[in-house]
């Protein structure tokens, strides 16, 4: 990538960076790390009076990267974690769409197995052939990825903020990464207070870990007994699941996913008696019994569609750095982009975090693209015949920040 | 200002223990300057701590008072005599509480945990009990004391969870309150260490020579952190270490793990020695057993990843922790060089 060519935008983006947006909590008590354009390095430990003073410095470095820290500490700026003095830890979650399971993988992702030498296309954890979790993996964020990583924030914070965890509207404030998802802050002192072990104990709750591992176990020990959707929290989300799932399906759905013929008739017989006892305080799931195998795919299946696939380290780990809201995400040119819960609904990270819109430039694909289309700006975009084309300025630089191309000439 | 005294020596941690030390003119200075009741009573606590022995009953003034005392002559004593203390005092609660009535139970847990507690009569189809007695806990409470029990059971997603509250039954509250006590004990004597009179010295030196148990282990060079352990290992020896108390999960696992990397039986019985319940002749039977040389005679493996997480252990704090499934897959991946 030509640094040069790429640069000024940032320079000039930090040099009219209005302070106001610089407005994090107890600023003056973060450490902040900047990723230097030029020696590719992470510069650590900076702290900064105010919001004044931090703009100074971003137009100072003009970095690629801005991070803060996600604790506060009595003092930020020392080298040394254990004599910062830490002060307390915000709760922030990340849903990286990375991590979460997108039909359109399929079209636009692709991993080579390190162990075993076969490769294959979409989203998975582990080779398909030999199990080997180590992959080299070549992926890319399209529109759809966004949608369904929005679709996760949604779910985090209605679920289970707002409804399990009492978390107020104003508590919670969403930040597009800038890139691969979002992040989700949660201001509210006594939840900052949590240790470790007490956010590890959210997050395994979220991700229904735990909740898979056992429903699953009950099911093998023949246990049916279980909270219905008069109850509360994830027994009652999971049982209002399981009836949707029901409701939805008639006899040639269910035979189509493997269950015998008579076994779906007897299912049909007494479905009112399983809708009722579902929609009670204690539900009877003794129907899944006669579904043998196949309840275990029904219960795994719903439990992911209940949970959210969030990313534990970034909410367990004190020490951790995270996105500076406002700043630019140095491999897409896009604004990391702070919302409010009422903004996300209408939010399109690809129109709405573009920053550089003046301008066009010529690039050269250096990395094969996926042949899809892709909504960037105010236009859409046929990502596989982009080469030597003169496009916005703001794609040009998301491509070659992201290596999939070069800019060579500034239109 | 009125308070009930028999009611304090059962719960030193009521608001109104600081009313009784004010009235009384309760001095840690002046009880350690000469031989006393209160003073006589602290050291007999703490010996009886020691020797596992049941301890004397005072009247409830001295038993108010011996407490404060001997929580902060046991903080000067070190952290792991802070932890074994914590862990009979907050077993004794609960014995307590289990003897009380619901009304005692919330009232306790108002003053312990939080005023915002809340109690819920639950209707139930059972004719010879029509109402329940459940209780509304704030769910950063909650979490706060659960995370440290470490079984599935705890989990969240077990529990009615709704708008920050948790509901609880009689049983979990006074399981959560065992854990709360432990904590509050711990927290005020890291406080106490803080504070110091010169008359502490010669008492804690004496008493440090007078329970040979209580005395810090030093590891054996044997069994000295590798550097290599995944993260959810190196917690939990560390936590031993500290001679904080592992739940049930997390000394199981550990023992396994230690197995799996090579530990003796006498490697790992020194390690545990941390414990604060440590008993010499039941760790011994189970780590035996854990080893495949009594019962069954089958060595445990160590629990998946999956296993450790519903037990809360697992904290993946390390890229090495990417994509496996089991804490030994992580030392094969440092062993590979693909940490």
């Amino acid at each position: 990538m030509d640094v040069s060519k790429v640069l000024p935008f940032f320079r000039l983006y930090y040099k009219n960076l209005n302070p106001e947006d610089l407005s994090i909590p107890q600023l003056d008590r973060r450490e902040f790390a900047l990723w230097d354009f030029l020696s590719n390095n992470m510069i650590r430990h900076l702290a900064f009076k105010n919001s004044v003073e931090l703009k100074e410095g971003l137009s100072k470095r003009t970095p690629r990267h801005v991070y803060y820290s996600v604790s506060t500490y009595e003092y930020p700026f020392l080298p040394d974690m254990e004599m910062k003095k830490m002060i307390s830890t915000n709760l922030v979650f990340d849903i990286d769409i990375d991590h979460v399971y997108t039909p359109c993988k399929e079209i636009h992702d692709s991993w080579l197995c390190r162990n075993c030498g076969n490769s294959g296309s979409g989203f998975t954890d582990s080779c398909k052939f030999c199990g080997s979790p180590s992959l080299d993996k070549l992926s890319f964020v399209c529109n759809e990825c966004l949608e369904v990583a929005k679709s996760e924030v949604l779910k985090l914070i209605e679920d289970f903020l707002f409804a399990d965890f009492g978390i107020k509207e104003d508590e919670v404030k969403i930040v597009f990464s800038g890139n691969r998802g979002y992040h989700v802050h949660v201001e509210n002192e006594e939840f900052s207070n949590l240790d470790s072990k007490a956010r590890n104990m959210m997050i395994d709750y979220i991700k229904g870990i735990t909740a898979r591992h056992y429903f699953l176990d009950f099911l093998k020990k023949q246990k049916y007994k279980f909270k219905g959707i008069a109850s509360s929290g994830y027994p009652s989300r999971l049982a209002e699941k399981i009836l949707e799932e029901l409701l939805a399906a008639n006899e040639h759905d269910l035979i189509k996913i493997g269950i015998s013929e008579i076994k779906v008739k007897d299912l049909m017989a007494i479905k009112e008696k399983i809708i009722q006892s579902l929609q009670g305080y204690s539900a009877d799931y003794g129907f899944l019994r006669s579904i043998g195998s196949k309840s275990k795919e029904i219960i795994t299946k719903a439990i992911s569609d209940i949970s959210v696939e969030i990313d534990e380290r970034v909410t367990v780990d004190n020490h951790r750095l995270i996105r500076m809201p406002n700043s630019i995400h140095g491999k897409t040119g896009l604004r990391v982009t702070p919302l409010g819960y009422n903004d996300l609904d209408n939010f399109d990270p690809f129109r709405d975090s573009v920053v550089f819109k003046e301008g066009y430039a010529r690039i050269k694909i250096k990395r094969k693209l996926p042949s899809i289309k892709f909504f960037f700006g105010d236009n859409e975009f046929f990502l596989g015949s982009l080469n030597e084309a003169k496009v916005p300025i703001a794609l040009a630089l998301y491509l070659t920040l992201n290596e999939y191309a070069d800019i060579y000439e500034l239109l | 200002m009125s308070f009930d005294v028999y009611e304090l020596s059962k719960y030193p941690f009521l608001d109104s223990l600081k009313d009784f030390l004010r009235l009384n003119d309760f001095k840690i200075e002046d009880l350690l300057k000469q031989p006393n009741e209160v003073l006589n009573a602290a050291i007999e606590k703490i010996k009886s701590l020691a020797e596992k022995k049941s301890e004397s009953v005072y009247p409830p003034d001295i038993e108010i008072k011996r407490f404060v005392l001997s929580m902060y002559i046991v903080s000067h004593l070190g952290s792991f005599y802070i932890e074994r203390f914590a862990e009979r005092e907050s077993k004794k609660l609960s014995k307590l509480l289990k003897e009380e009535d619901s009304e005692e139970i919330f009232k306790i847990a108002r003053s312990l945990i939080s005023a915002r507690i809340r109690r819920i009569e639950r209707r139930t189809k059972d004719p010879k009990f029509p109402t329940l007695m459940t209780y509304a806990m704030p769910i950063k409470d909650y979490l706060k004391y659960a995370a440290y029990l470490g079984d599935y059971n705890w989990s969240l997603a077990f529990h009615e969870i709704k708008g920050g509250e948790i509901l609880l039954t009689s049983r979990e509250l006074v399981r959560i309150l065992e854990e709360a006590y432990r904590q509050w004990i711990i927290i005020k004597c890291n406080e106490m260490r803080e504070i110091y009179t010169p008359e502490i010295d010669p008492l804690v030196e004496h008493l440090s020579k007078e329970l040979p148990l209580f005395r810090t282990r030093k590891f054996d060079e044997k069994v000295v952190y590798k550097g290599v352990d995944p993260p959810c290992m190196r917690i939990l020896i560390s936590d031993l270490k500290q001679g904080k108390k592992l739940s049930h999960m997390g000394n199981f696992s550990l023992a396994a793990y230690l197995r799996a990397i090579g530990y003796s039986v006498e490697e790992t019985l020194e390690l545990f020695k941390n414990l604060p319940d440590f008993k010499e002749s039941v760790a011994r039977y189970q780590i035996e057993h854990i080893y495949g040389l009594r019962g069954a005679r089958k060595a445990y493996s160590v629990p998946s990843c999956l296993t450790l997480k519903a037990a809360n252990l697992c904290f993946p704090e390390s890229p090495g922790c990417d994509n496996i499934k089991h804490p030994l897959q992580y030392l094969r991946k440092v062993k590979d060089g693909r940490k």
